[in-house]
């Protein structure tokens, strides 16, 4: 169910993702330029499910790349760059959420119907509902705690496993395994209670 | 009503994450209790509604916006120039130090062939040539009724010293001086100087044989009267 490795840029070699960055490292900007190019889903949408909100997320994502720019130079190139990344997101979006504390999804009945004539009806009350579940889990996402809530993108949603996310969040597994537990029982709760699984 | 024992564990049973050694018991319980199974199914719903989340795309409006957005707050990369201009301006602030060092009153130049110097004026060479091949005349230093002094700043009669120190060039400096080789080449800017401002004519001395043309650099400094000309020769360096 949930996929085994979510990052864009692990079909990379090490070889050429390590040519990418020392040439980046060197001051060559279109080195720099398929970095982000190759880690900007995976940057985007952590900030989007750990945010909320897009353009707070494509601010995140924006932030996290300058820091990668800045320390380009000490990046051990003997690592990967995902992982590191991730922790800077997290970092970058933990930040912005003292800031500013997640948006209020739009409650269900913020949500209006949309009536859908004829034949053509089953497909588009089916993106309806696909979207109406969007928006339920991710506000389920939002009521999570700031940790909790990581540890459920990262693993859940981007596909790392606990001993990754764990690394990612500078915690133990046995901490990120409680941390997703609880998480995924409180997630089912609401999403349960504001219909928003389809059976 | 699940059994509030197996609730934390069948959260991480449900996507593969309880530790194996504790997976037989969940599910020796799981065949014996049906509500925790209702449980495990309400958990494997709404992860497959997380899963929407993940499956959600991306516009591509939204990722060229982070790209537009990483691009226009990165710090400009260094310029990188050309070798050859690293060597001209190295050369160039090399001679410029040298030129003004020499050109401070002070410090005594260092011995420069005759040929190089040359004033307006009918009086012998009074200065320092090499100092006085990089001042320009203030307003201190007005011409004496005896010379006839040109006023193009680039005209030999820039070419005396900004005191009237006398000089003896054929005495060795005994400061610091520049190499034979750095104070030929400064004579040779002199050289160049007045064949610029076409005041040979002036000249007390026949002139070296002319150099093939190149491109001659005026430096203004701070000080007004100090002007450096410098050089280049065809292959760009010193």
């Amino acid at each position: 169910m949930t996929p085994t490795k979510g990052p864009q840029a692990s079909s990379d070699t090490a070889v050429e993702a390590t040519g990418w960055i020392r040439r980046a490292r060197a001051g060559d900007g279109e080195a720099f330029a398929v970095l982000v190019e190759r880690h900007e889903r995976m940057v985007l949408r952590t900030g989007l499910r750990l945010l909320g909100r897009l353009d707070l997320a494509q601010d995140a994502a924006q932030e996290t790349f300058l820091r990668l720019h800045r320390y380009l130079a000490r990046f051990d190139e003997s690592r990967e760059l995902g992982p590191w990344l991730y922790r800077v997101a997290v970092n970058v979006c933990r930040d912005m959420g003292r800031r500013q504390p997640p948006t209020r999804v739009l409650g269900l009945d913020e949500v209006r119907d949309v009536e859908s004539p004829g034949s053509e009806a089953a497909a588009l009350d089916e993106a309806v509902t696909l979207d109406r579940q969007r928006q339920v889990v991710q506000a389920a996402l939002l009521t999570l705690p700031p940790k909790e809530r990581e540890a459920i993108v990262l693993r859940d949603i981007e596909g790392l496993n606990t001993s990754e996310v764990a690394r990612i969040l500078g915690s133990s597994e046995g901490t990120v395994r409680s941390q997703i537990s609880t998480g995924r029982l409180k997630i089912k709760r609401y999403v349960e209670a504001h219909g928003g699984l389809r059976r | 009503m699940t059994c509030s024992r197996y609730e934390s564990e069948l959260a991480l049973y449900v996507e593969g994450d309880l530790p194996a050694s504790l997976v037989p018991d969940v599910e020796g319980h799981l065949e014996s209790c049906p509500e925790c199974r209702d449980l495990l199914a309400g958990l494997q719903a709404s992860q497959e509604a997380l899963g929407v989340l993940r499956e959600e795309p991306l516009s591509e409006e939204a990722l060229a916006i982070v790209r537009a957005l990483v691009a226009s707050a990165q710090p400009a990369q260094p310029v990188r120039f050309p070798r050859w201009r690293w060597a001209v301006a190295t050369g160039l602030t090399t001679v410029a130090a040298a030129a003004v060092w020499l050109a401070m009153p002070t410090v005594r130049a260092p011995r420069i062939p005759a040929a190089a110097v040359h004033t307006a004026s009918s009086q012998p060479a009074p200065a320092s040539p090499t100092a006085a091949a990089f001042a320009k005349p203030s307003g201190r230093e007005a011409a004496t009724p005896s010379q006839s002094t040109p006023t193009n700043e680039a005209s030999v009669s820039t070419i005396r010293a900004r005191k009237p120190v006398s000089h003896d060039v054929s005495r060795p400096s005994a400061t610091p001086s520049l190499s034979p080789e750095d104070a030929d080449q400064l004579a040779r800017a002199v050289v160049a100087i007045s064949r610029i401002t076409n005041v040979q004519d002036a000249l007390r001395e026949p002139l070296p044989p002319d150099p093939s043309p190149t491109p001659v650099v005026r430096l203004a400094t701070a000080d007004p009267d100090i002007v450096i000309y410098w050089r280049l020769d065809s292959n760009g360096g010193e």
